[in-house]
């Protein structure tokens, strides 16, 4: 019954033929093409439908008057096996080829300057949901008559049609593809729709000239196609992995129709995205049932995203990451599929994190993607801001002129970007800051509402309006915070500070050496120990400046990198205050010394005795100038170059005149009360080093963040002190400062009661003496 | 030189758009016929919803006469009740599935009207909330209150009478699933005052086609979601107790039908501009009417093979798809600005 209606409504394709005018032609044609994939779906196949086929493609012929569009329409149909699976890969083919007829037709009709016929071809073409075709239409109806318009407006109509299609051959596939992994696939299915799928990819290549301004080539992917249509008559269980071959294959044949700050910008979003998911999951599923359906569908969502993006980027990486592409394409879409499909099984977070883990490692390692953008971590910070400040005012535009679906993307683009960038940094310093600004893009709260919840409800007017002033007073509390932990004057004197202290450690040590060593006679040992210092301050320059290279080159792991620094210089620093409040590391540092130049003086004339002496100056010097370049790094990452420098400088200048005041003047210093007070300079920037290390440790996720209920605390404690108002902020620097200070009174109760017990037994001598005496 | 062209391309847009804006103020008239749909439909909801309180208000008095038990009305009185459910169920019809789902696509798509959606239709329980969450709260005749269990139609009333929702029902000795009756009184009455105020403000309304226009953007792209939700349905042998009183196919075809109904009202206006682009709306249109009518046939004759069903869907989502552009482009052609 169903054959017999499919074979009227050829019939009527070809009875009307000539009669009606190309939109109803293609209406019919449409029509019957959809009733005969009905019929074959539906089982209901019969030979005569594969005659029926042919004789409508003969018929719309007439309709066809482009040379190249004739060319293709009249292409002979698959051959083979003359069943059903042959009908619906001629059907997928023919679907993908009206498609092709009209878009040359159009682009022929517009360049013949027969406008009414490009827009009848035009109105046939299929579209993607969501497809922006604005822009052809007016230039059809403004332009398309003019003659001097006439190569751009058709190199716009080529480009829109090219976006078209191709992204229908992305969304189809991805169906294709959910099909599969969901066991709903038929052998019919999978030929019917791989064959449009494969059609609508091999894209004219007159039309794709005229889209990219370039010879662009079309996909090869022959082969994979074939094994594809194969395995579907096979019903082989190999079908996921030539799917997956077959799309790879596909993807990196499109043409690339995106800019360098296209691709940028796709690479940034395809990590933001996936690192987003396992939160968003987390948030949305918990043993297997959906608690928060918005946020499970944000975790959806987001993986979609991820894997159109990485489709974009497919054609791209064809040109500029071939080897990778050719090395972990296939492990990238295959993982990404397995995280789309665990995602709809709502398995355990551990699975979904371990596929994302995967992906990002893959993207990161092999096609050296990078969240963070380039530059200082202030930089990072300004550039976040005024990102997030731009697209929330796009945003409130699109919503104010009642384009809501813009307007939330907007947002999203807007969160996406303060979430990673801002949030991340402000959650250590001020949690509540940090929660606070995050649902103003969100929910909101005490009774105001956040963005999403404005847009979503469709509020207009003030109220609208309010809702994105909050996020922006947020968004700039919170910047303030984050910009006053990292201030150029903050960071400048904290050098200085460095300089000064480990300057005057080295000025100290050098001069406590150089003491026993006056006089003329000592004049070559003073000598060759002022060459080792001179050359430490230009080994110290040196590693500043290859640590510097080393670590932009390592840039990527941004905070990562900087909590490892970090965990060096509290190290570094617990030695210093070792040394200060125990004096074994003073008195073993500078007897080791003296022994060095004693023994020095004792070969006053061997090659050995002279480097000896340039070690000794060296040695003193460098330790001091490693340690500074350590301290430096972090300070660099949070705070740029240029403060730094000018700290640097005027702590040089501090310690380039007490040196000359200690050397040339021939002053004599009090180093030992002057070591206690660089102790006291020691334990504070432990302590505010501590602080921030915690701060850092939670941005990364090395630390839990557990804010403490209604403490507040001004933002001058967490830059000067590294207190910020979480447990894990005040417990760790404090119990430090404790420790510290508790070696200390340990040191000084052990001395005095040695000191005691030395008397007690002097003085119980000194009886035994008398006693014997008398 | 090319870039140059490109951005002239784009000045003469915005200019034509400016100028276009201006003369679409003059097209206010066009979206009167909408207007004129809207309250003739709404004149009829009305009415149903009046009679559905005057109903369940006979139900509740029923049933309090027998001791207030549903089971003892039933067994006291069956042909009675089973009268009166019967009638409320063809009120229901009326207000909603004949009613309420053919101006769904107004209502739903113009701004100063949406939120009466998510009230009566789309929105959803608090627990699935926090987006769309329909602000209903009931307070019974016993002072219980039922606090954001979703949109009145779909989440209390239908599945109410239709023994959809335990909590609202009681089974009598034969099975039989009664509605009870202090949940639809309550409900009835607030159906009822929300109704009356939507006829209020649609009433105040300002028909535009930039409305119209932006009701269509809004509205078309939901048909897809709706077949895919027809899709999963027939995949499904579970079946909630919502979408009981008629075929889901009977509420696109409500939604498309106001679509329809909002697109042959800029008709003209846009085949001025682009008689191609009118033409294949309007067929558009046309074919997913044809296309619902299909798998109405379909579902009547019986069982649909699960590969019948992916492609009747995937049909489905590429005409409706197509649409969505196509209504943008009209409303461009027209120099109309889209909401949505």
């Amino acid at each position: 019954m169903k054959h017999f209606l499919t074979s009227l409504a050829f019939a009527a394709v070809l009875a009307l033929n000539g009669l009606a005018d190309t939109i109803d032609d293609s209406a019919s044609l449409q029509g019957a093409f959809d009733e005969a994939l009905l019929d074959i779906h539906g089982e209901r196949w019969t030979p005569a439908l594969a005659g029926n086929l042919l004789a409508a493609q003969a018929a719309f012929t007439r309709s066809v008057t482009d040379p190249a569009a004739r060319r293709l329409w009249e292409l002979p149909l698959p051959a083979g096996t003359g069943d059903a699976l042959q009908t619906a890969e001629s059907l997928g083919s023919l679907q993908a080829r009206l498609q092709h007829v009209a878009g040359l037709e159009m682009l022929a009709s517009q360049r013949a300057g027969q406008v009414e016929t490009a827009r009848e071809w035009r109105s046939i073409i299929k579209l993607p949901k969501y497809a922006n075709s604005v822009e052809g239409a007016l230039a059809l109806q403004r332009l398309g008559a003019s003659a001097t318009q006439r190569d751009e407006v058709s190199r716009l109509l080529a480009r829109e049609y090219v976006i078209w299609q191709l992204t229908r051959a992305r969304e189809k596939t991805d169906a294709l593809m959910r099909l599969v992994q969901e066991g709903r696939s038929t052998a019919t299915l999978v030929t019917a729709r791989a064959s449009e799928i494969q059609g609508l990819s091999e894209l004219p290549a007159s039309l794709l000239q005229m889209a990219t301004n370039s010879e662009s080539s079309v996909p090869d992917a022959d082969t994979n196609f074939a094994a594809l249509l194969d395995s579907a008559r096979k019903n082989s269980a190999d079908m996921p992995r030539l799917l997956a071959a077959w799309r790879l294959a596909l993807e990196c044949g499109y043409p690339n129709l995106l800019t360098p700050e296209d691709v940028e910008r796709r690479e940034r979003i395809v990590l933001k995205l996936l690192r987003l998911i396992p939160m968003e999951y987390q948030s949305g599923v918990r043993d297997g049932e959906v608690t928060i359906p918005i946020e499970y569908r944000e975790a959806k969502t987001f993986t979609i995203q991820a894997q159109q993006i990485v489709n974009e980027l497919m054609p791209v990486w064809r040109e500029t990451k071939s080897a990778a592409l050719e090395k972990s394409g296939p492990e990238l879409l295959s993982t990404m599929e397995k995280l789309e499909l665990a995602i709809n099984r709502k398995v355990a977070l551990a699975e979904v994190e371990a596929l994302v883990k995967t992906t990002g490692s893959l993207l990161q390692r092999e096609f050296g993607l990078t969240l963070k953008r380039a530059g200082m971590s202030s930089d990072v910070v300004t550039e976040t801001v005024l990102e997030v400040r731009s697209l929330l005012g796009q945003s409130l535009a699109a919503a104010q002129d009642n384009q809501w679906r813009k307007a939330e993307q907007l947002r999203l683009d807007a969160y996406i970007n303060f979430d990673l960038e801002i949030e991340a940094r402000t959650l250590p310093r001020d949690p509540s800051l940090a929660l606070r600004a995050e649902r103003t893009f969100l929910d909101g709260g005490h009774g105001q509402l956040g963005i999403k919840t404005a847009l979503d409800s469709r509020v207009t007017g003030e109220e609208l309006t309010a809702t994105y002033r909050r996020a922006l007073t947020a968004l700039e509390e919170c910047a303030a915070l984050v910009k006053v932990g990292l201030s150029p004057t903050a960071a400048a004197i904290s050098t200085v500070l460095i300089v000064a202290r480990e300057g005057l450690e080295a000025v100290v040590i050098l001069a406590a050496l150089l003491a026993g060593l006056r006089g003329p006679e000592n004049a070559g040992i003073r000598h060759r120990i002022g060459v080792g210092a001179w050359l430490a301050l230009a080994a110290s320059a040196a590693l500043f400046a290859v640590s510097r290279t080393l670590l932009q080159g390592l840039s990527r792991y941004g905070e990562t990198l900087e909590a490892v620094i970090s965990v060096i210089a509290v190290i570094s620093l617990l030695m210093v205050t070792n040394w200060v409040f125990h004096k074994y590391y003073w008195t073993g540092w500078n007897a080791r010394l003296r022994d060095l130049s004693k023994s020095a003086q004792g070969k006053r004339d061997t090659r050995w005795e002279n480097l000896a002496l340039v070690g000794v100056g060296f040695m003193t010097i460098f330790r001091e100038g490693f340690e500074t370049t350590l301290f430096m790094q972090s300070l660099i990452l949070e705070a740029g170059m240029r403060p730094v420098l000018i700290g640097l400088a005027i702590g040089g200048l501090l310690i380039g005149a007490l040196g000359f005041a200690v050397f040339a003047i021939g002053a004599k210093l009090p180093y030992r009360k002057m070591l206690v007070v660089t102790g006291v300079l020691v334990v504070f920037v432990l302590f505010t080093f501590l602080g921030s290390t915690v701060r850092i440790f939670q941005t990364i996720g090395w630390l839990p963040v557990h804010p403490i209920p209604g403490l507040e605390l001004p933002s001058w404690t967490g830059v000067w002190l590294g207190i910020y108002p979480t447990w894990e902020g005040l417990l760790i620097p404090f119990g430090a400062f404790a420790y510290v200070g508790g070696m200390w009174l340990w040191v000084k109760f052990a001395a005095n009661r040695a000191r005691v017990r030395e008397q007690a037994s002097a003085g119980e001598n000194r009886n035994k003496l008398t006693v014997a005496t008398t | 030189m090319v870039y140059a062209r490109s951005l002239s391309i784009l000045a003469v847009f915005s200019c034509s758009l400016a100028l276009s804006n201006l003369r679409a103020a003059d097209s206010a008239a066009t979206a009167a016929s909408v207007k004129t749909y809207l309250l003739t439909k709404l004149e009829k909801i009305q009415a149903a919803s009046e009679d559905f309180v005057k109903n369940t208000e006979a139900y509740a008095a029923l049933v309090s006469e027998n001791g207030g038990a549903v089971e003892s009305a039933w067994k006291a009185q069956p042909e009675k009740v089973e009268k009166l459910i019967a009638t409320m169920q063809e009120n229901y019809k009326d207000m909603d599935s004949f009613g309420y789902e053919t101006i769904e696509g107004i209502v739903a798509g113009v701004p100063s009207m949406a939120d009466y959606d998510i009230y009566l239709d789309a929105g959803v329980p608090a627990s699935e909330g926090p987006d769309d969450v329909a602000p209903v709260v009931l307070v019974l005749d016993d002072g219980k209150r039922v606090e954001k269990q979703g949109a009145l139609f779909t989440y209390i009333i239908e599945p109410t009478l239709w023994g959809g929702e335990k909590r609202w029902s009681v089974t009598a000795e034969n099975g039989k699933s009664l509605p009870s009756p202090g949940i639809l009184v309550a409900a009835a009455r607030d159906v009822n005052k929300k109704i009356g105020e939507l006829v209020a403000d649609a009433k105040a309304w300002n028909a535009s086609v930039s409305d119209c226009f932006g009701a269509m953007v809004v509205m078309t792209p939901t048909l897809s979601d709706y077949f895919e939700d027809w899709k999963e349905s027939r995949y499904s042998e579970d079946r909630s107790g919502r979408f009981q009183a008629v075929s889901r196919v009977s509420d696109m075809r409500g939604i498309m039908g106001s679509c329809q109904v909002m697109y042959e009202a800029v008709d003209k206006s846009v085949a001025e501009k682009d008689k191609a682009l009118a033409k294949s709306v309007t067929s558009g249109f046309k074919e997913i009417m044809a296309f619902l009518d299909k798998i109405d046939d379909r579902e009547k004759q019986g069982e649909i093979k699960g590969a019948e069903i992916d492609e009747l869907a995937t049909q489905a989502k590429e005409k409706t798809d197509k649409l969505v552009p196509q209504i943008e482009q009209s409303a461009a052609v027209s120099g109309v600005k889209v909401s949505g």
